[in-house]
């Protein structure tokens, strides 16, 4: 029989796991590999085995064939192009045999605005990886890389630039590639998978929401209408008190509950969102869905 | 709990001002070094007392990022009060003031009563705007001024009565049209009967 490499990955990572749990792994790869479509469905019955580096694995697997339907140029070349761009010698060559050019040029064209634009950049980007999950080790050790992540996509993302709340979206991707998936890549290719995961995943799904106000109200219109439908007498209730639980639905979404559960839980919830193909908005049903399901269970 | 009043309170200023730091401080009486980003909004709640009235305070913690803005707006409407913040140890935040203000001014009712808050005032060495300036700003926009430490709880406590008591002051003096547009103070049962006892005294007083 044929393997993979990605069955040689996986059998690696479960060697020293007990049978039963191997055989899910294999069944699970098997299934990424020959049959994507039908990942979420048995994700959301059997969840992905507690195999330090599977989730890195399933995660970019899901990404990558996900992609395909959003992005032209090719997964290494977002690697490469990331790889090739370390900031702080970004500058050096330029600066220094440029003559007219000097850090006084007050001039929009000039390389030192551009350079100072970015240092404040990085610091506002800075400010807040500073405060994201707080109490986590883990993230105080891998801060250089969520700046990293962040300052690059908000360089190749002008249009939406750096927004608050991108850098709760990136920490599970540094979780997952950087610490749980240190198994199957070493720290300068997990930090570019991660990245190319957040970006995929932040542009294909999560940026309506940021760019465009009348998509998120939109949502919420749609999570009412199904609270409404699902139980009106807790919806009438909260009508009648006045409770706009829109106020608090539209953080769930933003950052897609990442302050709503603690990482391993949130981890979880996110097997099933990106196992779901994005095209035709399934996400988006789905996290509707849940986010009323969680008001339903609060009741 | 039953309240005469309930006032809603906006805190706005850019990122990383203190604004969620001067509410924990408010509410919970406690400073935490960092704290979570705010993502949108987030709410906190106290009572306090005027002369002998309970007064809820409703607190509306907002987001001080640019993206936010549009979504901040919205909640401008029906604030009685707004407090915004400024960072003394970052001259760019106090820089910002005007806009700040400009978008309160717009998109607030008229009567929103505004206090200016130099918040960080125990990081005395790393000042960049001084206690004059801010005077200066407060004075030439008719707003109350108030230097605090969310971390040493400074004035913490003022800011919020001073904006609440300007609030009340303003409705004893019939200055505040409650029924009408101003949605930013609620009347609570308390209140009520307080007017409807009078109202009962005066009926009688009438009959007789």
């Amino acid at each position: 029989m044929m393997t993979s490499p990605l069955d040689k990955i996986a059998s690696y990572l479960c060697s020293h796991q007990p049978f039963a749990l191997q055989k899910r792994v294999v069944e699970l790869v098997h299934l990424l590999q020959q049959d994507p479509n039908r990942i979420s469905s048995y994700i959301i019955l059997y969840g992905i085995p507690e195999v330090a580096g599977l989730r890195a694995l399933v995660w970019s697997c899901c990404i990558r064939h996900w992609l395909a339907f959003h992005r032209t140029d090719s997964y290494w070349d977002g690697v490469a192009l990331y790889c090739r761009y370390p900031t702080e010698q970004l500058w050096k060559d330029d600066s220094c045999s440029e003559t007219v050019d000097h850090p006084l040029n007050p001039s929009q064209d000039s390389i030192w605005q551009q350079y100072f634009s970015d240092q404040r950049l990085m610091d506002r980007i800075r400010m807040d990886t500073s405060r994201t999950h707080p109490d986590w080790h883990l993230f105080r050790q891998r801060e250089p890389s969520m700046i990293r992540m962040l300052f690059l996509f908000a360089k190749q993302h002008p249009e939406l630039g750096y927004i608050q709340g991108m850098n709760e979206l990136v920490a599970p991707f540094v979780y997952v590639y950087l610490w749980d998936g240190s198994l199957v890549w070493d720290e300068k290719e997990g930090e570019a998978e991660a990245f190319i995961a957040f970006d995929s995943f932040f542009c294909s799904f999560v940026a309506s929401l940021y760019q465009n106000i009348s998509y998120l109200q939109e949502a919420l219109v749609q999570a009412e209408l199904l609270l409404k439908q699902w139980d009106s007498l807790l919806w009438q209730h909260l009508k009648r008190h006045q409770v706009d639980w829109s106020l608090f639905a539209r953080r769930w979404l933003q950052l897609c509950l990442c302050r709503e559960f603690e990482l391993p839980e949130l981890l979880k919830i996110w097997d099933v969102l990106l196992s779901i193909p994005n095209h035709s908005s399934l996400r988006w049903t789905w996290l509707i869905r849940f986010i009323v399901v969680m008001v339903l269970h609060c009741k | 709990m039953s309240y005469a009043y309930l006032f809603k309170f906006i805190i706005i200023g850019d990122s990383g001002v203190g604004k969620s730091c001067l509410l924990l401080q408010f509410t919970d009486k406690r400073f935490q070094p960092i704290h979570d980003l705010t993502i949108g909004v987030e709410f906190g709640a106290k009572i306090v007392q005027m002369d002998g009235k309970t007064i809820k305070l409703q607190i509306w913690d907002t987001a001080g990022q640019e993206s936010f803005r549009s979504i901040t707006r919205s909640y401008y409407r029906g604030a009685a009060g707004a407090l915004l913040v400024y960072d003394i140890t970052r001259r760019e935040t106090f820089n910002h003031l005007a806009t700040w203000l400009e978008d309160a001014r717009q998109y607030s009712s008229p009567d929103m009563t505004v206090v200016l808050v130099g918040n960080k005032c125990d990081l005395e060495h790393r000042r960049q705007v001084s206690k004059e300036e801010g005077e200066a700003f407060a004075r030439a926009h008719g707003l109350s001024f108030l230097e605090t430490s969310a971390k040493t709880a400074f004035h913490v406590e003022e800011t919020f009565t001073e904006a609440a008591r300007t609030i009340y002051e303003k409705i004893k003096q019939g200055k505040l049209d409650l029924n009408g547009d101003f949605q930013g103070v609620k009347v609570g049962a308390t209140a009520n009967t307080i007017q409807l006892q009078q109202n009962n005294q005066d009926e009688r007083s009438g009959c007789c």
